[in-house]
């Protein structure tokens, strides 16, 4: 499973093969500053068109790279993970039928995650099942084996990053869990995906992002690579 | 961008969760720096964060595999059932230790329940009700092919002989494949 989002270490340029080797701007109208999300929304627009003229190898290729957003989509709604299971694969059998209408990667995500929420609902029965968050979660290990394996959070900064995520209201978790498997170019349909207000990921950092930050900094274990 | 058509089944009152997020902030000062423009310290968060996940939560090994074989189906306008939540999931972890297990799947319009069964001879025995009881056509995709029957007018089938491994039911909901209102219903892949 690759990263969805590529790092960039601090002091980088902040416009990455904008300024430095001249490389010519592919989509002058989108966001370019991070090159490799945008050659893998290139790659997935291809890889939609062949899998909606029939390629299903293609499709297959799709299935593969976005597996994991809907994964976390599911998860975050806080169902086990057989039941994550048979919704994500529902999901990804309903495409089937609209593959037709959907004509870009975010229109594409925006369905699959509009539709893996619907179902994860439906799965979890009288609707949206919210969880009280405990304040130090590192301790109070989940009774029902449902969210994540906190055992496999290692290292200083990933406990710190854990800690404080777990600090964030319940919506937000969801979001960031979200957002942090979504290319960086397909951040707004994918806030749109989760009823949040367009423009609250994608252009500005976000009030669930900033508050995660301020947390962060007051954590001594978390320093920016 | 819009996040594409409405999917296929109409939503029932889904409540606008954004609408309330944005009001729950609303009603608090925004943190710091909410309006900045995201930057390399949020791309190294997000990182972070997936990096998090991928480890703790991972996506089940096998699954994209069972999605692929999934939608190697044919017909691409097939109703999708869903396993019903009281069925015995467990597909492929308790091999070995159970012998039948019974799974239900629920459509619009059609119920079907199977019963799966491990026979001497390492294959499988599916026993099959439709509910409604109709004589329809069944297709069992299976990895080494298509295995197939009718149904009686009961809604009973039995299809033997199935080989272990993931296999995906089909059941033609017009007898003779004509177009009609009625769409098939397909299942989810199983581990049989």
């Amino acid at each position: 499973m690759n990263a969805h989002v590529a790092p960039v270490p601090a002091g980088a340029q902040p416009e990455p093969g904008w300024h430095t080797d001249g490389s010519p701007v592919r989509r002058p109208g989108r966001d370019t500053r991070a090159p490799a999300p945008d050659d893998r929304r290139q790659r997935l627009a291809d890889l939609l068109r062949s899998a909606r003229a029939g390629r299903r190898e293609d499709l297959h290729q799709i299935v593969a790279e976005l597996t994991p957003l809907l994964w976390h989509v599911a998860r975050a709604q806080g169902l086990d993970a057989a039941t994550c299971d048979d919704v994500v694969q529902t999901t990804w059998l309903s495409l089937l039928r609209n593959l037709d209408q959907i004509r870009s990667p975010e229109a594409l995500s925006g369905w699959l995650v509009t539709v893996v929420r619907r179902e994860a609902r439906r799965a979890s029965g009288a609707g949206i099942r919210e969880r009280p968050v405990a304040v130090d979660s590192l301790e109070s290990v989940p009774d029902d084996g449902r969210p994540v394996d906190e055992a496999l959070v290692d290292g200083e900064r990933g406990t710190a990053l854990w800690r404080a995520v777990r600090q964030l209201p319940q919506r937000c978790q969801e979001l960031l869990r979200v957002v942090a498997f979504v290319d960086r170019p397909d951040y707004e349909s994918v806030a749109a995906a989760l009823g949040m207000p367009r423009g609250s990921v994608g252009p500005t950092r976000g009030r669930c992002l900033a508050k995660l930050r301020s947390l962060l900094t007051s954590q001594p274990e978390w320093s920016v690579p | 961008m819009t996040p594409g058509p409405e999917p296929a089944r109409p939503g029932t009152g889904e409540p606008r969760d954004g609408a309330d997020l944005a009001m729950a902030f609303g009603r608090q000062a925004a943190p710091p720096g909410s309006d900045e423009p995201i930057d390399e310290i949020d791309l190294a968060i997000l990182a972070g964060l997936a990096g998090l996940y991928c480890r703790a939560d991972p996506v089940p090994p096998e699954l994209v595999e069972r999605i692929q074989f999934a939608m190697e189906l044919e017909d691409l306008d097939a109703e999708v059932s869903r396993l019903r939540d009281d069925s015995d999931l467990a597909p492929a972890l308790a091999r070995g230790e159970e012998q039948s297990r019974t799974v239900t799947f629920d459509s619009s319009h059609l119920t079907i329940m199977i019963t799966i069964s491990v026979v001497i001879d390492d294959t499988v025995r599916l026993d099959g009700w439709l509910a409604p009881p109709a004589a329809l056509r069944i297709e069992l995709r299976t990895s080494s092919g298509r295995l197939e029957t009718d149904a009686d007018e009961q809604g009973r089938f039995v299809i033997e002989s199935v080989p272990r491994g993931l296999a995906q039911l089909v059941v033609r909901t017009s007898v003779d494949g004509a177009a009609g209102d009625d769409r098939s219903v397909v299942t989810p892949s199983i581990v049989m």
